[in-house]
């Protein structure tokens, strides 16, 4: 009697053994599967942030607010430098209005937006700048841009920069 | 019980533990991978769905076809929540004017982009649909003919792949005495464009095979405002008041719109931004005034006006300007679009055209916009 029970108790341990490995086997498995998937979403995202910052600066680029629109027709990737200061004072003065601010918070998203002057001067005014309270990381697109000043009648070189917080 | 019949039923506990830990760890491994799934799904949707429309609004004019992997549903709630639904992903598109029946399935997309200018640009107005949805323009007299006909050759042509129509909005223009003996066709949706009719008789037009077709909705178009239209049953009724509308865009805007609630979110969308676009070249004409009176602009004839001193008899582009933001506040202020306030917009955007034509170019003056 004792020999059967001492046999049982072996399998037993055995089977239980089988298991104990074979969840371990199982965990692992899954801890280097959901990590690649981990790693596979964190690129995406990665991408998606990147796109989106694209997006912010053809926004930015294509604004009615910015562009040097005459006579309905309107000159591709240039900035009118009045209405760029006008603009920048704008969103300055309805810091505090809510709608204003969300208007242009749902447009442009946790980002800032420079556009710097190159020639024939430099400047580097802050256009936009709405960063969260906290971020991982920042990606930085820039893009030539035509500066137009109505006062000479004469188009400078600049560039602008848009750094989208993710 | 026999040490025996212990042994078995240990076993069977055992079993049973060893399987329940097992289903337990595949049904959390199955939850966690929905969870990145959809994780996965929302972030591609929402990147590509913005793209598009970020495409769209930058190209003025334009339209362009949409694959539809998912069908796109398009929700306005009062108060101007509006989301657009793929799958179970959400996008907010509040910021954006967009015209969009409720759902849009089946066969490609066509995205259409007309910029809305007062008369510069403002904004983008968007417009969704696809061929599963048929458009009917009704008209009943001559003068409605007119506006049918502009209206149809504002539309933009099919899109076309490789000699082949992708999608294109589908339509048809019918006269009235025809409309009784027009037949139902297969469409998902059917929605009626009535121009100048009277809304007493509109009830009852439409035949009661298309409500069992299709869903049926419609918009009458009346001299100065706009109905909209669901149908019940085997008619149409009118569930909201009338709203207004100045000029085609809006025209186009009330076709495309699910609903009166959409219409007056993309209409109250627009005019904020005329509201802040108006107060900008008020600043820049001011702007350029100062420069030449102080001689940084050598054209001493230009003229743009005096912010505090207002021509009543002559309005200067900085007065017509500063009408034009003061009316956009105003109609922003009020719970409904008015429509003599509407009709002021558009005269003022013709005046505003001329002035900076006539005033501003002609003279060779840095122009306003």
């Amino acid at each position: 009697m004792k020999k059967r029970s001492a046999k049982g108790q072996i399998q037993m341990f055995e089977t239980v053994g089988v298991l104990v490995i074979f969840f371990f086997l199982l965990m692992i498995g899954a801890v280097f599967y959901f990590r690649a998937q981990n790693t596979s979403l964190q690129r995406e995202g990665l991408q998606a942030s990147n796109q989106r910052a694209f997006q912010t600066t053809l926004k930015a680029l294509y604004l009615p607010e910015l562009d040097c629109s005459f006579l309905k027709m309107q000159k591709e990737n240039c900035i009118d430098l009045v209405k760029l200061q006008k603009f920048q004072e704008f969103l300055e003065e309805n810091q505090n209005n809510t709608q204003v601010m969300q208007d242009y918070f749902t447009e442009l998203g946790f980002a800032s937006i420079t556009v710097s002057e190159l020639y024939p001067q430099e400047r580097h005014p802050v256009l936009y700048d709405n960063p969260p309270d906290e971020f991982t990381d920042k990606i930085v697109k820039k893009s030539p841009v035509l500066l137009y000043d109505p006062l000479r009648d004469e188009y400078g070189f600049g560039i602008i920069e848009v750094d989208v917080y993710v | 019980m026999t040490r025996k019949g212990f042994d078995i039923q240990f076993n069977w506990i055992f079993v049973m533990i060893a399987g329940a830990l097992i289903l337990g760890f595949f049904f959390t491994i199955a939850q966690k991978q929905r969870a990145l799934s959809t994780e996965h799904l929302q972030r591609t949707l929402a990147v590509e769905v913005e793209e598009i429309f970020v495409d769209a609004l930058v190209s003025k004019g334009t339209s362009q076809s949409l694959p539809l992997p998912e069908a796109l549903e398009f929700d306005c709630e009062k108060g101007c929540v509006c989301d657009l639904k793929i799958a179970s992903a959400k996008e907010p598109f509040g910021d954006k004017a967009i015209f969009a029946p409720q759902r849009v399935s089946g066969q490609d997309a066509l995205v259409w982009t007309l910029d809305w200018k007062q008369p510069y640009r403002v904004m983008n107005f968007l417009f969704v649909t696809n061929p599963s949805i048929k458009y009917y323009f009704v008209y009943q007299s001559q003068q409605g003919k007119l506006l049918v006909d502009q209206l149809v050759k504002g539309l933009p042509p099919p899109i076309k792949k490789s000699g082949k129509v992708v999608t294109q909005i589908d339509f048809g223009i019918v006269p009235k005495e025809n409309l009784s003996v027009l037949t139902a066709e297969a469409y998902d949706q059917v929605k009626f464009v009535f121009v100048l009719f009277d809304p007493n008789v509109l009830g009852s037009l439409v035949p009661a095979s298309f409500f069992r077709e299709s869903q049926v909705s419609a918009i009458n178009i009346e001299q100065d405002k706009l109905e909209f239209y669901e149908g019940k049953g085997s008619s149409l009724v009118m569930p909201n008041p009338p709203e207004s509308y100045a000029g085609l865009p809006m025209l186009y805007a009330a076709m495309f719109a699910q609903n009166n609630v959409m219409y007056e979110c993309g209409m109250r969308t627009a005019i904020r931004k005329l509201s802040y676009l108006s107060q900008l070249y008020l600043e820049r004409a001011a702007t350029l005034q100062d420069a030449v009176l102080q001689g940084d602009v050598p054209r001493t004839w230009c003229e743009y006006g005096n912010k505090a001193n207002p021509q009543v008899s002559n309005p200067t582009i900085i007065d017509l300007l500063s009408q034009q933001h003061d009316l956009a506040k105003k109609l922003m202020s009020q719970p409904q679009l008015s429509v003599s306030e509407l009709k002021k917009l558009d005269d003022l955007q013709a005046r505003l055209d001329e002035k900076n034509r006539n005033d501003i170019v002609l003279k060779s003056c840095p122009e306003v916009f």
